[in-house]
């Protein structure tokens, strides 16, 4: 059964007006000390799970779709399309959500059947933290070793007691992807842990 | 204040409280040479023998040396029996500890740890000059080992007057004498382990509690171990010590604890509705983390029935939404998706067909209902599976780990997407003229087009993807719509707006809750850990064509007997009577014991639509006593009325709403 849709160009033609994570109509930006914390509703997310005896055409078409390879444990690549690795033989895809609203569509068509593709596109919230010294804000967060995480890793850890992934874009920026119910809950503690750092 | 002690320090202490201001009604010192003060009464040679106040301390007795015995009025008495040196660190690190006569206490041994140097107090050296001395001389020792030149420092004069004390474990003779006030263990309970043979420390430690948790040995372990060593007729280093560990110093627990406080102490989840149910004044339940809608109080409502039975008569006569983003929903792929569902759900799943849902029932590997939900066909390879809100991670835990662990081979892949899909239940006569209104005109919702169980991918206000299943918790004709999550807040406004020609209301769990019970629909309450699918009426779900998790367990003799509780409804034969939940069945005529119990009450409302109180039950051999008058009692809260037996669907027992 086809996921069926009205689109123009690759985005949806409808009459309803998204939230944010925040339920604002507008996404939320903070400003601590040397810090800056925004909420990024900008981006749409697919999940990639290769199919059994589908694992090196996933690997190709995950290539295809982001230019590098895909990225191994602990890590991210990519360009416009980016990929962070999730699990064995897992991925999840992300890509700026106004060109790429159909992502997930885009990667079925390119995994031909070899991997089983999910839009997971609003079930998370994205913050961003940019600034220097973003390790003083993580590391009261979670146990990622600050010091050697360095841009292209991507790791999940446990925040607040949400299951998060966290990715180094570059040293002075840093993404955040968590349940998107419970965004408002991680949004406060990354807040909590900025204003405890500086 | 009054002070009890053996030591010199003890009198230290009574002068410092005195110079601050603290009345100090007597130093009791077991040394018949104790120091004599000027400011304040010492007894010397005297003992604490008993305490008087129930809710806070208002005297002692205390044994003079001559035999009598004295009262002394004081609200707190402090006790010192001399130094322990703190060898925590030492003794996690498995140093072995050394009974040093001298100050009557263990320390660390001379060839400790290695690379552990221990200095002052913590090797026994009490007074300050002592500690000053050995700090510089373990230093020193240290920068030697590391080739450092060592620099002569001179050291501050200080206090070095020897720690008087004389080895004092306990008060004999008294009924009660606590050893251990964090664990609350007494001289008795350590008389009753070696009584028992617990005369090793580490039975005597786990035997009494002595000593464990915060305490870690710091105040009781030496008095412990002293009156083991009185009783078998050994020494106190012959009895031995266990293993004590840090924290050597207190740690206040709102340290631990950090930031997690208050709300703060676990993430609170909000439905995508959230915002808006806010602004309908709704008054919200917390179910898991989530934040859910229990009714939606309307101007002149005084009472939650009230908003209730608005609430369910509404939605039974003409329409009404809920936001079931909640329930757990669980992306299934994969060439052998139908094949696992089939093992994980006790009926049969291979041959649904495409665009279809059926209701599932999952067991435990014992045979006991564990949690149900539907799971919904889009194609011949991909499902989705909804969990009750409660078991949602639980549910999927088991799938992953039935996909990883007992089914390697399967290919199948899943992934939660309950947090991407905003689902709002339509349901009531008028769901699908209210549906018509926000569906995109290509999609054909017609019975025939579109029947009871059908799903299906379509498009909303104008080619928004959006998945429709038409299932039913409430009875009604109903559908559940799900769109993606950064739409659900447009999504309920769209629908409430589109549902004002047919007066749609908004309804909370609390009228779910009383349209599933007055439908006879199970829910947590019936699959409570204790039930099989035979008790919930759906023993021939239970596929023997296949095998599935639990299928064979659930044949268990134990579990099939004659009079195995059947779900069932209760009515009470005087309509004004309520049905409460908890309260047990009697057969007419027979004792109300525990020997004669016939069921109990799961689920009970108060129905709008029957106007009288219901229940679900489970009624031992309940399928085939419909129509018998019971007892139903509560001997806890004297309630005792006779209800009605009967079917547990209430409403439209024939389903002929649910499929118009």
């Amino acid at each position: 059964m086809p996921t069926l849709l009205t689109l123009r160009g690759n985005v949806c033609v409808h009459n309803l007006s998204a939230t944010t994570a925040l339920g604002g109509t507008e996404p939320r930006t903070e400003q601590h000390g040397p810090i800056t914390l925004s909420e990024e509703p900008g981006y749409a997310l697919a999940s990639v799970a290769a199919r059994k005896g589908g694992e090196r055409a996933t690997v190709l078409a995950i290539r295809r779709i982001i230019g590098p390879a895909a990225p191994k444990p602990n890590h991210a690549a990519g360009n416009t399309v980016t990929a962070f690795w999730t699990g064995p033989e897992q991925w999840m895809l992300e890509a700026p959500y106004d060109s790429h609203e159909t992502l997930f569509a885009m990667a079925r068509a390119e995994v031909k059947g070899k991997a089983s593709i999910t839009e997971q596109t609003s079930g998370w919230c994205r913050f961003d933290l940019r600034g220097v010294g973003l390790g003083a804000v993580l590391e009261r967060l979670c146990p990622i070793n600050m010091t050697k995480f360095q841009p292209g890793d991507a790791t999940r850890t446990s925040i607040d007691h949400l299951g998060c992934f966290v990715i180094c874009r570059a040293l002075d920026h840093i993404s955040i992807l968590g349940p998107r119910s419970s965004a408002a809950s991680l949004h406060h503690g990354l807040l909590t842990s900025m204003r405890s750092a500086y | 204040m009054a002070i009890f002690t053996n030591n010199d320090d003890g009198h230290k202490t009574a002068a410092d409280l005195h110079a601050a201001g603290v009345s100090i009604a007597a130093v009791v010192d077991i040394r018949q040479d104790a120091p004599l003060s000027q400011e304040y009464e010492v007894i010397a040679g005297g003992q604490v023998v008993n305490s008087n106040g129930r809710l806070g301390l208002t005297s002692i007795e205390v044994s003079l040396p001559d035999g009598n015995t004295r009262a002394l009025p004081c609200g707190a008495l402090g006790m010192s029996g001399g130094w322990n040196p703190n060898i925590h660190l030492t003794s996690h690190h498995r140093g072995r500890p050394v009974w040093n006569e001298k100050i009557a206490a263990f320390c660390p041994p001379d060839n400790g740890p290695a690379g552990l140097s221990v200095a002052g107090a913590a090797l026994g050296n009490f007074t300050t000059a002592e500690a000053l001395a050995s700090g510089a001389c373990q230093a020193n020792a240290i920068l030697k080992d590391l080739g450092i030149k060592q620099n002569k420092v001179a050291l501050p004069l200080a206090e070095d007057a020897p720690a008087n004390m004389t080895p004092f474990w306990y008060v004999k003779g008294c009924s009660r004498a606590w050893l251990d006030q964090q664990n609350d263990v007494t001289v008795k309970d350590v008389k009753l382990s070696h009584q028992e043979n617990f005369i090793s420390v580490e039975h005597l430690k786990r035997y009494t509690t002595l000593g464990m948790g915060t305490d870690q040995g710091k105040t009781s372990n030496m008095g412990g171990l002293a009156i083991m060593a009185e009783l078998t007729g050994k020494t106190i280093p012959e009895v031995g010590t266990t293993i004590f560990r840090p924290p050597y110093t207190p740690t206040a627990i709102g340290a631990f604890a950090g930031r997690d406080r208050g709300t703060d102490f676990r993430p609170t989840r909000k439905t995508p509705s959230h915002t808006w149910a806010e602004e309908q004044g709704a008054v919200f339940v917390e179910v898991g983390m989530w934040l859910r809608a229990q009714w939606f109080p309307q101007a002149g409502e005084t009472h939650w029935r009230q908003s209730v039975d608005r609430e369910v008569l509404a939605t039974r006569n003409s329409v009404g939404i809920c936001d079931v983003t909640t329930l757990g929903k669980i992306d299934v792929q994969g060439a052998d998706a139908a094949t696992f569902l089939n093992k994980i759900y006790c009926n049969g799943f291979a041959k649904l067909l495409v665009g279809k849902t059926r209701y599932g029932l999952m067991l435990r590997e014992d045979g006991i209902a564990m949690d149900d939900g539907t799971a919904a066909r889009l194609a011949e390879d991909h499902f989705v599976v909804t969990t009750t809100t409660a078991n949602a991670v639980s549910v999927f835990r088991h799938m992953e780990f039935a996909r990883q662990c007992l089914w390697p081979d399967l290919d199948v892949q899943l992934i939660s997407t309950t947090e991407a899909w905003a689902q709002y239940a339509v349901a009531g006569p008028n769901a699908r003229k209210l549906l018509k209104k926000v569906v995109d005109p290509e999609f054909d919702l017609s019975n025939d087009a579109f029947p009871f169980m059908a799903c299906a991918n379509i498009t909303v206000c104008g080619g928004l993807r959006a998945r429709l299943f038409r299932i039913s918790f409430s009875g009604e004709l109903a559908y559940e719509i799900a769109v993606p999550t950064r739409y659900g807040d447009a999504m309920i406004r769209r629908l409430m707006q589109a549902g004002k020609e047919f007066d749609a209301i908004p309804y909370g769990t609390e009228a779910l809750g009383v349209m599933r019970i007055e439908k006879g629909h199970a829910a947590g309450n019936e699959l409570n850990g204790t039930t099989s699918a035979l008790n919930l009426g759906m023993g021939r779900m239970v596929s023997k064509k296949k095998d599935s998790i639990g299928s064979t367990l659930s044949e268990r003799s134990g579990l099939n007997t004659d009079d195995a509780l059947m779900l069932v409804g209760l009515k009470p034969v005087n309509p004004k009577n309520p049905v409460p939940a908890g309260s047990h069945l009697m057969t007419k005529g027979d004792p109300v014991d525990a020997a004669h119990d016939q069921g109990y009450v799961t689920s009970a409302c108060y129905s709008p639509n029957l106007g009288c109180s219901i229940a679900l039950a489970y009624l031992k051999s309940g399928d085939s006593r419909k129509g018998e008058i019971m007892r139903l009692v509560s001997p806890l809260t004297g309630f005792d009325h006779e209800v009605e037996v009967v079917s547990a669907h209430f409403i439209d027992p024939e389903g002929e709403r649910l499929r118009a």
